[in-house]
C-alpha cells in the first residue's frame, strides 16, 4: 500500500495570497473625540477588571479632574460611542464621575517629587491654570497660581452652578490638584501685581478665561436692572443671597444663557429665554439644552432684542425684533434675518445678556486679535513674551472645561521642555480610528436600553461598583486586540501563531481569505491590498 | 480526547483547499478534541483531494483514503481489525462529505447504523459536490444554483433530513455542528467521542467558490445558517431524545440568502418559502425536545 508519510509544509501556499492579514491597534472613536486627550478605551478596561485606583491613576494622566469632568463635559466619547447605534453607548461620564468620586473617597495623596530650582508663575486658577500647575508640581517644578478670586476653580467655581458641580466636590478634587501648589488669592493681575512681579518666574502660564461679557450693542442696555449674566452667576457662586421673585428675560443661546435661566428659576424667578436663531443653532451643548427644556422656563426663538427702556412707573421693557432663518454663516449656523415690521415687547423686573464672552487682556497694550480667534502677544514686554505660554479660552479652542484642560496640560510639557532647553512637539496621534464599521457586532448581545438605564443609573449617578463594572463590561474596546483567539481558531490554514504579546501570521502558508479580519471583534485586525472576493 | 490542541503541534498547514474552506477548519477542532488514538477513513471529496500530493499529507494520524461509496464499509472494517488486535481504544473516524454520505454511501452508511458499529462519522456538508464543480447533491438545499441546477432549474426538492434518517436507525448519538459555534462544536465531539457505537455528527461546511460567496464570510454564514434555523443546533440521542444546545435568534432568513451567490436567482416567493420551512423546521425541533421533557 502506498503510504504519505511527508507533510505538505513544502507546499508555501502563501503564494496563492492577494491580501494579507494586518494586527493594527486603532484608536477607539471616544479616544479621538477627548479633547482633553483621555485614554477612555484604558480606563474602562480596568474598571472592567475591577481595578479603580489604576483607572483612576490612568485617568489622571491626561485629565486632573475626572470628579468635575464627570459631572460636566459634553462627553462626545459618548455621542460617538460605537455602541450607540447599536443599543446604548457606553455611559462614559458617568464612569469617569465614578471614578472621580471613588478618588474623592479612596485616593491617598500622591507622593511627590522633590522640588527643583525652577518655579513657574501659573495666572488664572481656572481648569486650564489647575492642570497646568498640577502637571508641573509633577515634574518638580515650583508653582505658583495667582487668581483674582477668593477661591480657586475659576469658571468651575464662579460660573457653573451648583446644581451642576456642587462646591464641596469641586473644592476637594481642586485641593488634590493643587496639593503641593502655592495659590495666592485675590491677586489680580494688572492691579496687585503685574509685569515686573512675574520677571523672577521661569516661565509663565497665562491663563485668565473669558470673563468680560459681550454688549448686546443696543438702546438701552445700560439701564439699571439690566446685567451681564456671568456676573450674576458669580454673585450666586460666591453665596450671595439673592431673591429673583419677578419676571427675568434671559437673553442667549449658550451655555452661559441656559445656567442664568436655571440658576434664576431655582431663586424663584419666572424666566423667559429669548434667543434669536431657533433650539437647532443654539451653541450650548444638547444636553444642557434637554434640561433647560425640562423646566418650566418660557423659550422665545427668532426674536433679537432691539431697544431696552424703563418705563415712567419703572417697569423693564424690551422690544424684540421677529427673526426668520437665512442662509448659514461661516459657522454653518442659519443665519437670523429681521422680518420687516414684526416687533413685540415682554416687560421684566431684571434682564440678564449672555450673548458671549470675550477675554479681559487689558493688562496687557497691543494685543491684536487675528481672523482664526487667537491672540498675538509679540507686543508686550519682552522679557515676559520669551517665557510666557498660554492657555484655556485665550486659544482659539471650543471654549469648554476639556479643552482648557488639554491645554494646561499640554503647557505643562511645553514648559517643561522649555526650561530644558528642549524643542516641544506635540505627541502624534494615531489616527486610524475603529469606527463602527470596523467592529463584529455579531460577538456582542444587545442590552435592553431603558431596562438598563434605571438599573444602572440613580439621580445620575451609577448605583455602585458592580453597576459601575457592568457598564465597563459592555465596552467594546474598539480597535484594540483582545486576545479572543477568533482569528486563531477560524483559521483554515493554521497559519495564525499565537505569540506573548499577541497574534502573528505565518505569511508562509496565510491564503489571505481574511475570516480573521472579519471574525476579528474590535476590528484591530484588518486586511491590507485588494479583496479577494 | 487528551490533547486539546493536538493539530496546533503539527503541520496542519500547505493543504490544497481553496481559501476560506470551512472542511479545514472543522477537521482542525475535531481532532484537537479526538487527539492522536484516531485513524481517518476519508472518501473521494474535498477532504481526499487536499489533504496533500501523495507521497505528502496534512494529517497528524493516519488518514486512509477509500472509494466513494466505500466509507462506511471501510470503516467497519478498520474498527473491526482493531478490535481483533485490541486496539478498541482507537477511534475510527469517517470523514465525508454530503456526496459521499446523503447519496453515493447511503447504502452502507445505513448498514452500520442498522448494526451500530462502533464508529464516530462525520459528514462536513458544503451542499453539492464541490470538489468536482459544484453539482446538486441530496444535501443541496432547495432553491440554490449548482452547475445541475443551473438558473431557470433550480433545485426544486428540499434538502434530504439526514437527522431524521440517522434517527431512525436509533444510533446513540446524532449532533449538528457549526464552525461558528466553536464550544458547541466541541462539546459534541467530545460526547460522542466518550461514546459507544455509533455516532452522526453533520457538519456544516461553508464553501466560498460553490457558494459564490466571499472567503471571508465563511464563519458568518456559519452563524446566520445557525441564527436563521436554516441549519440548528440540536442533538438526538438514541434516536429519539432531541435537545436543541443553541436558542436560535430567529433572523430572517434572507440575512443568510443574500450572502451568497448561488441563492441570487430566488425570487421573493421562493425565499418566503424557503422561510417559512425554516421556521417550521425549528419549531418541529423544539416539539420533539418538549415532548421529550415532558414525558
Amino acid at each position: 500500500m502506498a503510504v504519505s508519510r511527508a507533510s505538505m509544509s513544502w507546499n508555501k501556499t502563501g503564494s496563492w495570497r492577494s491580501s494579507t492579514p494586518l494586527y493594527r491597534d486603532k484608536l477607539p472613536p471616544c479616544n479621538y473625540n477627548c479633547p482633553a486627550g483621555e485614554n477612555i478605551r484604558g480606563y474602562i478596561d480596568l474598571v472592567k477588571h475591577d481595578k479603580i485606583e489604576e483607572a483612576f491613576a490612568l485617568l489622571t494622566e491626561a485629565n486632573p479632574f475626572p470628579a468635575v469632568c464627570g459631572r460636566v463635559c459634553y462627553h462626545p466619547c459618548e455621542a460617538n460611542c460605537s455602541r450607540h447605534s447599536f443599543d446604548s453607548e457606553i455611559r462614559v461620564r458617568l464612569l469617569e464621575k465614578f471614578i472621580g468620586d471613588w478618588a474623592i473617597e479612596h485616593a491617598k495623596p500622591a507622593t511627590l517629587p522633590e522640588l527643583s530650582a525652577r518655579n513657574v508663575a501659573v495666572i488664572g486658577g481656572g481648569p486650564a491654570g489647575l492642570a497646568a500647575a498640577y502637571y508641573l508640581r509633577r515634574r518638580g517644578i515650583a508653582v505658583t497660581i495667582y487668581d483674582q478670586n477668593n477661591l480657586p476653580g475659576g469658571i468651575l467655581h464662579y460660573g457653573i452652578p451648583a446644581y451642576r458641580l456642587g462646591k464641596d466636590i469641586l473644592q476637594t478634587e481642586i485641593q488634590r490638584v493643587t496639593h503641593g501648589c502655592e495659590f495666592k488669592a485675590n491677586m489680580k493681575f494688572g492691579a496687585d501685581f503685574t509685569v515686573g512681579d512675574l520677571l523672577d518666574y521661569d516661565a509663565v502660564f497665562l491663563a485668565t478665561g473669558a470673563h468680560r461679557s459681550k454688549n448686546m450693542r443696543i438702546v438701552g442696555e445700560n439701564v439699571s436692572g439690566v446685567e451681564s449674566g456671568l456676573d450674576f452667576l458669580k454673585q450666586v457662586n460666591s453665596g450671595e443671597k439673592i431673591v429673583l421673585d419677578g419676571k427675568v428675560i434671559v437673553i442667549g443661546g449658550g451655555n452661559t444663557a441656559c445656567d442664568v435661566a436655571r440658576t434664576a428659576y431655582r431663586l424663584g424667578g419666572k424666566v423667559t429665554l429669548v434667543y434669536r436663531r431657533t433650539e437647532q443653532e443654539m451653541p450650548a451643548f444638547a444636553e444642557e439644552i434637554e434640561q433647560l427644556k425640562s423646566e418650566p422656563i418660557k423659550l422665545e426663538f427668532l426674536a433679537a432684542p432691539e431697544r431696552i427702556e424703563r418705563n415712567t412707573d419703572g417697569e423693564l421693557r424690551c422690544v424684540f425684533g421677529r427673526m426668520e432663518l437665512g442662509q448659514p454663516d461661516e459657522s454653518g449656523r442659519r443665519r437670523p434675518v429681521p422680518l420687516d415690521d414684526a416687533k413685540f415687547t415682554l416687560s421684566a423686573d431684571r434682564i440678564f445678556a449672555a450673548v458671549g464672552e470675550d477675554p479681559d487682556l487689558s493688562f496687557f497694550q497691543n494685543i491684536e486679535q487675528s481672523s482664526d480667534g487667537s491672540y498675538d502677544f509679540s507686543g508686550i514686554d519682552s522679557r515676559l513674551a520669551a517665557k510666557l505660554v498660554i492657555g484655556g479660552d485665550l486659544l482659539p479652542n471650543p471654549r469648554t472645561v476639556p479643552h482648557a484642560v488639554a491645554s494646561g496640560r499640554l503647557a505643562a510639557q511645553k514648559i517643561a521642555a522649555m526650561l530644558n532647553g528642549e524643542k516641544f512637539a506635540p505627541p502624534e496621534l494615531l489616527v486610524e480610528i475603529a469606527g463602527p464599521e470596523d467592529i463584529n457586532y455579531q460577538y456582542f448581545t444587545r442590552i435592553n436600553a431603558v431596562k438598563w438605564t434605571t438599573e444602572i443609573i440613580e439621580n445620575g449617578h451609577l448605583t455602585g461598583r458592580e453597576a459601575a463594572l457592568a457598564e465597563a463590561n459592555r465596552c467594546f474596546s474598539c480597535g484594540v486586540c483582545n486576545r479572543c483567539d477568533n482569528c486563531y481558531n477560524f483559521c483554515p490554514d493554521l497559519a495564525v501563531i499565537k505569540t506573548p504579546t499577541g497574534y502573528q501570521t505565518n505569511l508562509d502558508y496565510c491564503k489571505g481569505c481574511g475570516i480573521c479580519a472579519a471574525e476579528c471583534p474590535g476590528g484591530s485586525l484588518r486586511m491590507k491590498g485588494n479583496s479577494p472576493a | 480526547m487528551t490533547d486539546y490542541e493536538f493539530c496546533a503541534g503539527h503541520d496542519l498547514y500547505g493543504h490544497m483547499a481553496c481559501p476560506g474552506c470551512g472542511e479545514k477548519i472543522l477537521l482542525r477542532h475535531v481532532l484537537d478534541v479526538l487527539g492522536p488514538e484516531t485513524i481517518i477513513v476519508c472518501p473521494a471529496g474535498c477532504g481526499a483531494v487536499t489533504d496533500g500530493i501523495f507521497p505528502h499529507s496534512i494529517a497528524p494520524v493516519p488518514f486512509l483514503h477509500v472509494p466513494f461509496g466505500a466509507t462506511a464499509s471501510a470503516a467497519a472494517g478498520i474498527r473491526a481489525g482493531l478490535d481483533m488486535s485490541g486496539r478498541e481504544e482507537v477511534t475510527v473516524l469517517a470523514w465525508a462529505g454530503d456526496g459521499a454520505t446523503f447519496d453515493i454511501g447511503m447504502g452502507p452508511l445505513s448498514a452500520i447504523a442498522e448494526r451500530n458499529e462502533n464508529i464516530l462519522y462525520c459528514c462536513y456538508d458544503n451542499e453539492a459536490y464541490m470538489n468536482t464543480g459544484v453539482q446538486r447533491s441530496s444535501a443541496t438545499p432547495v432553491g440554490s444554483w449548482t452547475t445541475t441546477t443551473p438558473r431557470g432549474h433550480l433545485k426544486t426538492e428540499p434538502k434530504k433530513n439526514i437527522g431524521a434518517i440517522m434517527a431512525a436507525h436509533r444510533i446513540p448519538y446524532f449532533a449538528t455542528c457549526s464552525p461558528a459555534f466553536l464550544d458547541d462544536l466541541k462539546m459534541k465531539v467530545t460526547r460522542a467521542g466518550k461514546m459507544k457505537g455509533m455516532r452522526f455528527l453533520h457538519l456544516f461546511s461553508p464553501c466560498p467558490p460553490g457558494w459564490k460567496s466571499d472567503p471571508r464570510d465563511g464563519i458568518t454564514l456559519s452563524r446566520l445558517a445557525v441564527e436563521c434555523n436554516i441549519f440548528p443546533l440540536y442533538e438526538i440521542l438514541d434516536g429519539e431524545k432531541y435537545r436543541l444546545t443553541h436558542r436560535s435568534q430567529g433572523l430572517p432568513v434572507a440575512e443568510y440568502l443574500h450572502k451568497q451567490g448561488r441563492f441570487r436567482y430566488l425570487s421573493d416567493t421562493e425565499k418566503k418559502i424557503i422561510q417559512t420551512d425554516a421556521d417550521q423546521f425549528y419549531g418541529l425541533l423544539v416539539s420533539r425536545q418538549d415532548r421529550e421533557k415532558n414525558r
